[in-house]
């Protein structure tokens, strides 16, 4: 939500280099030239193009294939996952609860879901499923 | 840079939500129970996430506190809520500002108004000025107007008054305990100015501030400035001089800013739905007035491309 304000209309603007973390933890640097991180990769200066970039990821999903084959495998992590921390800790299970009813926009400015795709990659990358920098 | 620095600063980042005081995270976390969340993942437990500011950079990341960054209240009017810390070891120094916690925070983010850019005028006097929005631009005085001393023509570049106002009252602890620690003859550095959220919009202008006051040429130090969820905070003649001076400095690797916005933090969807109806036809309506009257208040009118309400009803659509 903070990102989109104060307005663009005022005229104001975002400084830096965007490092996009999609719905499904994937993090995406240079969204415009469709580079996705799935280990270690450099960040570098990318077109600056405000919020151009996310909005096209938004609306036109351009990593759909690259995700496809790996939705199911990830379903299934987290599914398990989540079970276990369930049941090893149940006060994560009353936020558990109380998040779902957050609506998206507002649980994805959130600093534990900014945190979670981070350390998911670094854990995916230190087990060794880790694939550098690719594009499609 | 790597995205396992990114995680790290990003953690730096999430860890200003607490201090060495008593009970801070307690009284956070009860309205906003997914900073405790943060911490512990951060921290690995429950228990280490309660514990002191200064433990958990020490245990987690090797830094010493140098200050704890509080400055609250309403000051000549103005809200002011602004929490972080300044932390350092042999190879980095952090500076990281706290997010939105409280109702002043609100106040801050919400606020539209500009300010221009003189820190050099600003860090003396303490604050960004009276009526420092209607400052630097070219309104007859009927509408408020003020113009600037010396009939200085040059327009300077404007910021969020807000952000700007909340970057100024630290800026003491700045100069007291980062200046010293950016002096060439002292040990190549890393300085990280992070943030989350209102954080966010404070780190940006505090990164201007060091890239713009600081000879990084001449320093062995580098600037790492990197925010999470970051609200706009700089007007577009800022942008431009920032990008400028990241130009020079980026071949350099002396330089380096970036922006992390995870999926739909970005695209306001609630907010999109409402403005895309009625009521952000009148909104509309009201500001284009408003820039009729005043024709200099917004730098760049082509920003009213933004209208496309076909263009926000795609990306609505495609949730």
């Amino acid at each position: 939500m903070k990102t989109k304000v104060p307005p663009r209309f005022l005229g104001y603007v975002h400084l830096d280099n965007l490092v996009y973390i999609t719905e499904e933890g994937e993090v995406l640097i240079k969204p415009d030239q469709k580079i996705t991180v799935k280990g270690v990769a450099d960040i570098e200066d990318g077109d600056d193009d405000e919020d151009k970039e996310v909005e096209n990821i938004c609306k036109n999903d351009p990593y759909a294939d690259l995700r496809k084959s790996t939705d199911e495998e990830k379903k299934d992590d987290d599914d398990d996952t989540s079970q276990q921390s369930s049941l090893n800790n149940p006060n994560n299970e009353k936020y558990e609860k109380m998040i779902k009813m957050v609506p998206r926009p507002l649980k994805d400015h959130m600093p534990d879901f900014y945190l979670k795709p981070l350390i998911k990659l670094f854990e995916r990358e230190k087990s060794g499923n880790s694939i550098t920098t690719s594009s499609p | 840079m790597t995205y396992v620095i990114l995680l790290h600063l990003l953690q730096l980042a999430s860890v200003a939500i607490t201090d060495d005081k008593p009970n801070t995270l307690k009284k956070v976390s009860k309205a906003n129970p997914w900073q405790k969340e943060a911490l512990k993942i951060i921290t690995g437990s429950k228990q280490d996430a309660y514990k002191p500011l200064s433990s958990i950079l020490r245990d987690h990341f090797g830094l010493t506190l140098d200050c704890h960054i509080d400055v609250s209240g309403i000051d000549r009017g103005r809200p002011l809520d602004t929490q972080g810390y300044i932390a350092h070891n042999d190879e980095l120094i952090v500076l990281s500002y706290r997010c939105t916690t409280s109702a002043l925070d609100w106040i801050t983010n919400l606020s539209t108004t500009s300010s221009e850019w003189e820190p050099d005028i600003d860090i003396a006097l303490g604050h960004a000025g009276y009526c420092s929005c209607l400052m630097g631009y070219d309104l007859p005085h009927f509408c408020g107007g003020i113009s600037k001393e010396n009939g200085d023509n040059i327009k300077k570049p404007r910021v969020h008054t807000g952000f700007y106002n909340n970057f100024l009252h630290t800026t003491p602890m700045i100069l007291e305990h980062i200046a010293p620690l950016l002096k060439e003859d002292q040990k190549p550095r890393k300085l990280m100015v992070v943030g989350h959220s209102l954080g966010a919009g404070i780190a940006t202008l505090a990164a201007c501030y060091f890239i713009l006051n600081f000879e990084w040429e001449l320093l062995p130090h580098q600037l790492v400035c990197v925010t999470a969820g970051a609200p706009r905070s700089v007007k577009q003649n800022m942008a431009d001089i920032v990008h400028e001076r990241l130009a020079t400095l980026r071949p350099m690797d002396k330089a380096f800013f970036c922006r992390v916005v995870l999926n739909e933090d970005v695209v306001v969807r609630v907010v999109y739905l409402l403005l895309s109806g009625p009521l952000y036809e009148y909104l509309y309506a009201r500001v284009f007035f408003f820039v009729v009257l005043n024709h200099s208040f917004v730098d760049t009118p082509s920003t009213f491309e933004d209208k496309s309400t076909t263009k926000i009803s795609g990306i609505c659509a495609s949730g």
